[in-house]
């Protein structure tokens, strides 16, 4: 057994008052002023007891109510083997770092023994950005009791993480920060860019001493498809203006997943409102997150006063106003073969356009403009050893409600309604004592 | 007015009025369709006279009959300035029990009915008693008024402490110039072989003495239930006490004790009356000075 909250055994100190009140108050025989006791020397009557044994019973009682109830406050916890096993093992958050090419050998390592083991509960994570790993690792591991420990399981390059990103954890919370070799070499192609008719083929190779990039171009007929942008006929002019001026902006034209935008006053928003469905794919709760933080959008938000067109239903507030008004929402319509992440702003505002196409461009899934997704060098091992941390003693599960205090209350209630009943019952025996006594 | 004899005890000692109670006692000794106890106290002839309706046919002169063809009641020494003291215990003891009637107020009625009965016939009486240290004396006297200082002193005594009833006997047998009667109320719990001997040498002097000893019901039955605690009202000392286990050997050593007083007075020539204090104090007394004129006449006759 265990106590949630071991100081309130300080109130068995209140013991001290039932044993007091049985010391001032015991039992005394009624008294009779008689002539003479010379007749009942002769008798040599035995010693009397002046308490009763009940009195000792009553007492016994008294001090079981006083310790059921400092028990209880105390919370205890009756360990049953689970709840044993939750509190002694560890529960490991295993951050997955998947904005590398080492994911799928990290993915296994997260299944070996060395990783699993002494574990009561794992959690696995993967995360683009260690960062964001580490924060959901930290929003878990508060809900668990026991020892908690965070493992990432990366090749650690640089950029991937910094020490600064560990204080996401609780100083109580332990590190393991596991390397997973990569691949010397790694050569990949970058998505071709296209200006105008012209389209540009990259193809990198990645060496921890050189890196290099053959680039071929070619002519073509074709234009890549601009993304699909729902507009009013009077917003056109505007809102092609916008998209040409982000894509330049962004300066890199990328297949676009399928992603529409469809404007206030475009004929088609009340039919795509009311298709809506609630977000459930990664990639667009990744683009979602992405977009949401792109300061532009951010700048824009601040900046608006004006009326705003009513919110979607099921949709997801990208950007929202100081006040709280939503300026851009999100959501997923099931149309064709491939689910559609559909935003809605709020305002046909041209600054808000461009904001939307330029984040866009950058959130798209197939980023290559990250170049840290390829960087050859590492964090130094020792660096990766000082950053390491042991995990503190167990920790109760601070929203456990599972302490098994009901018990000692309902105890304590039991021998209340014992002790009454066993006061009364003494009070009318010393009354008819005393009745014939007079 | 009621008669003495059917009040209870209890009411008759409830009657603040104790020359009241005390008359009520004497009225009941005189009601009744008995031949009267009150010719009782001497043992002496005194005189004859006619007969009056509701004499005791044993106090009929039958010689003088027989020789005038009259009847004549023989009467004794009634009133012939008869002395007689009465010693009244009032220690702590008496004051038992302390709901209803006392031993104490018990023995104060009878003592007042005494007074009463022997100023009022001419005879002379007096009162010692004692209340722990104070011994109050009143020397034998009669007359309407010494009475009522008899019947206020005994108004005002209260029982407490202890006593040394073996010296106010001596006393008091000092005191009677002349062979007298003396009354002993107590329950005689201390200093037994001390007051059996002062008894005696009060009977040696000539005294007519008579022992009552009070005692109350509940001394005699001991009908007490559970754990208590008895208090001596003498010394204030203390005893648990489990009755359930005690109650027959202390009746046994009681009623022993009661039995050695008797044997004992009865021993030495001393009236001896055992008056338990549920009794009606003129039942008492009626029976008592019947008793004691029923000795007279068989001495007389003798």
């Amino acid at each position: 057994m265990t106590w949630l909250n071991p100081l309130a055994w300080i109130g068995l100190a209140a013991i001290a008052i039932p044993v007091a009140v049985h010391l001032l108050a015991r039992f005394r025989a009624p008294r009779v002023r008689f002539p003479t006791l010379r007749f009942l020397e002769l008798t040599q009557s035995p010693a009397v007891q002046r308490s009763r044994p009940t009195d000792l019973l009553l007492l016994a009682v008294r001090v079981g109510i006083v310790a059921a109830a400092a028990g209880a406050l105390a919370r205890p916890v009756w360990l049953t083997h689970a709840r044993s096993a939750a509190r002694s093992g560890i529960a490991r958050a295993i951050v997955i770092d998947a904005g590398t090419d080492a994911t799928a050998a990290a993915t296994e390592r997260a299944q070996s023994p060395e990783l699993r083991s002494g574990a009561s509960s794992v959690r696995l994570i993967e995360a683009r950005r260690i960062a964001d790993g580490l924060r959901a690792a930290g929003a878990w591991l508060r809900q668990s009791g026991g020892t908690r420990e965070v493992a990432v399981l990366s090749d650690f390059r640089i950029g991937a993480m910094t020490r600064d990103d560990l204080d996401l954890l609780n100083p109580d919370i332990g590190v393991r920060l596991v390397s997973i070799d990569r691949q010397k070499e790694e050569a990949f192609d970058r998505p071709p860019l296209q200006f105008d008719k012209h389209r540009l083929s990259i193809h990198v190779v990645a060496d921890p001493d050189v890196t290099t990039a053959d680039w071929m171009s070619s002519r073509t007929s074709e234009t890549a498809p601009p993304p699909l942008i729902r507009m009013a006929p009077a917003q056109r002019q505007a809102i092609e203006a916008a998209v040409a001026a982000g894509i330049a902006e962004a300066g890199v034209d990328s297949p676009w997943p399928s992603i529409e935008i469809v404007w206030p006053g475009a004929p088609e928003r009340p039919v795509r409102a009311a298709a809506l469905q609630t977000i459930d794919r990664a990639w667009m709760f990744d683009t979602i997150e992405r977009l949401g933080r792109a300061s532009v959008l951010q700048s824009i938000a601040r900046q608006m006063t004006g009326e705003l067109s009513a919110p979607v239903n099921r949709s997801t507030t990208i950007v929202r106003t100081a006040a709280g008004a939503p300026v851009l929402q999100a959501g997923r319509i099931d149309a064709g073969a491939t689910p559609t992440l559909t935003l809605f702003p709020a305002t046909p505002n041209p600054l808000l356009a461009a904001a939307i196409v330029s984040g866009l461009l950058r959130t798209s899934r197939a980023d290559p403009g990250d170049p840290s997704a390829h960087e050859t060098k590492t964090i130094a091992p020792e660096e990766l050893l000082r950053w390491q941390r042991p995990a503190g003693p167990a920790v109760a599960n601070p929203g456990s409600t599972d302490s098994d205090g009901r018990w000692l209350w309902l105890v304590a209630l039991v021998l209340l309604g014992v002790e009454a009943w066993m006061r009364r019952d003494r009070l009318k025996t010393v009354v008819e004592e005393h009745s014939r006594v007079a | 007015m009621p008669h003495a004899s059917a009040l209870d005890p209890a009411v008759v000692a409830a009657i603040d009025d104790l020359e009241l109670a005390a008359r009520l006692v004497v009225e009941g000794l005189r009601a009744g369709p008995h031949r009267s106890p009150l010719h009782g106290f001497s043992t002496e002839f005194s005189q004859h006279r006619p007969y009056r309706p509701g004499d005791d046919f044993r106090h009929l002169d039958w010689k003088l009959l027989a020789r005038t063809d009259r009847l004549y009641s023989r009467q004794f020494r009634e009133t012939t300035n008869l002395s007689t003291a009465l010693v009244l215990d009032a220690s702590g003891s008496m004051a038992f029990p302390d709901s209803g009637i006392s031993k104490f107020r018990y023995g104060v009625v009878i003592a007042a009915a005494l007074a009463y009965l022997l100023i009022d016939r001419g005879d002379r009486a007096g009162l010692m008693s004692s209340t722990g240290e104070r011994v109050t004396y009143l020397p034998t006297r009669g007359g309407p008024s010494h009475l009522r200082a008899m019947l206020a002193q005994l108004q005002r005594l209260t029982p407490g402490g202890g006593v040394d009833l073996p010296r106010m006997i001596a006393r008091a047998a000092e005191l009677l110039t002349r062979p007298g009667l003396m009354f002993v109320l107590s329950d005689f719990y201390d200093a037994e072989e001390e007051t059996q001997r002062e008894l005696r040498r009060a009977r040696m002097r000539g005294h007519d003495v008579s022992a009552i000893q009070l005692i109350s019901p509940a001394e005699l039955s001991f009908e007490y239930r559970g754990t208590t605690e008895f208090e001596d009202l003498e010394t204030a000392a203390r005893r648990l006490v489990d009755p359930r286990k005690t109650a027959a050997a202390y009746r046994q050593a009681i009623a022993g004790f009661l039995d050695g007083w008797q044997t004992s007075a009865r021993r030495d020539g001393i009236d001896y009356v055992r008056l338990v204090t549920d009794q009606p104090p003129a039942s008492f007394l009626r029976a008592y000075l019947l008793q004691r004129a029923s000795r007279a006449t068989g001495h007389a006759a003798g």
